[in-house]
């Protein structure tokens, strides 16, 4: 082989922030024991917003290979950076006065989440399946470790073994497909089974046995129904803002990367294909919707929400090529109201010492910031008007129905009434409940305070303003036909 | 199938000479039992207590930490042996070398700060 330095590190738009995130990786971890652990919050803050200013600092990337090909720049990666990059960055501001407050000082927190975000910005970036296959157990890992962070405590023990061991069964499902894959093809990189696309029709059984196994791993990371059952278990184990954290940035990366893949094979062309990633998402929708509407404890009804907005997601990525920017803008956007919850859940969690849906009784007048603030995201999430949630939700089903997936954005439409009932309700409850017991009210220092104000502000700007991410999105997309480009 | 021929014949032979060999000398060894003979190999030492005991967390912990740094040099092995050839294109080769070693330090001192090392 025809060796050129050149080629392996091509300090282009796509390695340049992932060597700024393995450095403040590093630099934190000698922080933490040069025992600097007030100012590691901010540094890896300000590394995170770093690495997403040195994502979209080039003007224009058409494509760009690095590590031989290993590693991609197409269309989209510098803006799903950013938005990798923003979650952690999200995370970040409910984190500190949550570990103070639980009397946990544990700081390896924000290195972990660092070396996350790398792992996701790998995976999401990957041009072939081994690199895929690296990024994802990198991110796994880290979050094994959040989900049993408390490691004196039977509920985060629990979380963090199932999530480990079904995390390991998905991992092999993955595995064994991208081998099968291997075997068909005799590559591992996409571009090239793409080109190949013929060896992979010769044998249709293994194609949809690999490609099946492949879309598995990638269903369980993203929890959707079939493979759903660790979710409300490990989230109401895990500490709150980490949880919104698994349940926003992780599945984001994965959703990017398994669109990536699906659409480098011209996954549309078979329709099998389609119906499986369409069953999956109704019957996400359908489960996650009708179980929350029991749930009494708000870590587990935000779990079988998130299982839902998986299902709408998944809704987005059956439309193909033209729902991608969809399904990107509804994470992101998903990514802001959740976190936000999750955050607000935990600040509850600290004052009032629990989860308990009962105890929000009359928080309306006793916290009215606080309540404001929840009643915003709660809205988004149940797809009202004003706010973002419903333009994002809007996204995907416009994407359903330009690829003429009518049923699919019918039975959304349908169980988003459902979800706005478990939604409204806990508003209901903390504006109309009647409080007998008085009790304390949810406090938190400056930086939860600045972190929900900023998300609650994004959540309206993004409401009245959705171009301000679709117009770039569609920007970096351009070149694909796009549905959405057709709504506006 | 047919060219899979030799590996069955090299199964099915190691099988049989495997099977043949323990079982003959079961069968028409001498048997002088003792003790001694009988007491689980513990390179020597007189085996004491159960093997289902609760071992600490440490072991593994050096076992983890052995591998890591094992592998570093198993890294470097090659690259040192190549290096002259890697000269002809400067700097690089060194560089890559001198970024992965800092990666590793760094966690060494994380390790070593930790008390990952201490045995008490």
């Amino acid at each position: 082989m025809n060796f050129n330095p050149g080629d392996i590190v091509n300090f282009s738009v796509m390695v340049a922030p992932i060597l700024f995130l393995l450095a403040v990786g590093l630099m934190l971890m000698l922080m933490d024991v040069l025992k600097a652990h007030s100012s590691m919050p901010l540094i890896a803050g300000l590394g995170l917003i770093g690495a997403g200013v040195l994502a979209v600092l080039p003007e224009k990337i058409s494509s760009m290979q690095a590590f031989y090909g290993m590693i991609e720049v197409g269309n989209i990666a510098p803006l799903n950076i950013v938005f990798l990059c923003l979650s952690g960055v999200f995370t970040i501001f409910f984190l500190p006065d949550y570990l103070k407050r639980q009397d946990k000082p544990i700081y390896e927190v924000y290195t972990l989440l660092i070396f996350a975000i790398i792992g996701m910005i790998m995976m999401a970036n990957a041009s072939d399946l081994l690199i895929t296959f690296i990024g994802l157990e990198t991110f796994s890992i880290a979050l094994y470790v959040f989900a049993a962070l408390f490691k004196k405590e039977e509920t985060s023990n629990e979380a963090g073994l199932k999530y480990f061991l079904l995390g390991a069964f998905a991992s092999a499902f993955l595995l064994l497909g991208i081998s099968l894959l291997y075997g068909l093809t005799g590559y591992t990189n996409l571009n090239d089974i793409a080109a190949n696309a013929s060896k992979l029709t010769d044998n249709p059984a293994l194609f949809f046995t690999s490609i099946g196994l492949f879309i598995i791993g990638f269903l369980f990371k993203v929890s959707a129904f079939p493979f759903h059952n660790w979710t409300p278990d490990v989230y109401s184990g895990t500490p709150t803002p980490l949880a919104g954290f698994m349940a926003t940035g992780s599945k984001m990366a994965a959703f990017i990367a398994l669109g990536t893949v699906l659409i480098k094979l011209n996954f549309t062309q078979y329709d099998k294909l389609v119906n499986v990633l369409a069953l999956a998402a109704i019957l996400s929708m359908i489960y996650g919707n009708v179980v929350a509407v029991r749930q009494k404890n708000l870590k587990r009804l935000l779990a079988y929400s998130s299982i839902a907005h998986t299902g709408y997601v998944l809704l987005g990525l059956c439309a193909g090529k033209a729902g991608f920017v969809a399904v990107i803008f509804y994470m992101f956007i998903y990514t802001i109201m959740n976190i936000g919850a999750f955050g607000l859940v935990g600040i509850a969690e600290r004052t009032l010492a629990d989860t308990d849906m009962d105890k929000w009784k009359g928080l309306g007048i006793k916290a009215p910031y606080f309540a404001a603030a929840m009643s915003l995201f709660l809205f988004s999430m149940a797809g009202i008007p004003p706010f973002a949630g419903f333009m994002s939700k809007y996204q995907v089903f416009i994407a359903a129905i330009g690829s003429g997936q009518i049923l699919l954005a019918v039975i959304g439409i349908l169980t988003s009434v459902i979800a706005a009932f478990y939604y409204i309700y806990l508003i209901v409850i903390m504006y109309f409940g009647k409080n007998e017991s008085p009790e304390v009210s949810p406090r938190f220092d400056w930086t939860t305070g600045l972190g929900v104000g900023l998300l609650a502000v994004l959540i309206l700007l993004l409401g009245i303003f959705p171009s301000l991410v679709l117009q770039p999105l569609l920007q970096y997309m351009s070149g694909s036909i796009s549905a959405v480009a057709a709504a506006f | 199938m047919v060219a899979y021929f030799g590996m069955f014949l090299i199964i099915g032979i190691a099988v049989i000479l495997g099977v043949m060999l323990t079982g003959l000398s079961g069968i028409i060894g001498p048997k002088r039992p003792q003790e001694e003979k009988y007491m689980a190999y513990e390179s020597g030492m007189d085996p004491v207590g159960t093997a289902q005991e609760r071992f600490s967390v440490k072991f593994y912990m050096i076992a983890m930490l052995f591998i890591l740094f094992d592998i570093e040099v198993v890294f470097m092995y090659p690259w040192a042996v190549q290096y002259k050839e890697l000269l002809k294109f400067g700097w690089f080769p060194f560089l890559e070398m001198l970024t992965f070693i800092v990666i590793l330090f760094v966690g060494y001192i994380y390790v070593y700060k930790k008390g990952g090392l201490d045995w008490d």
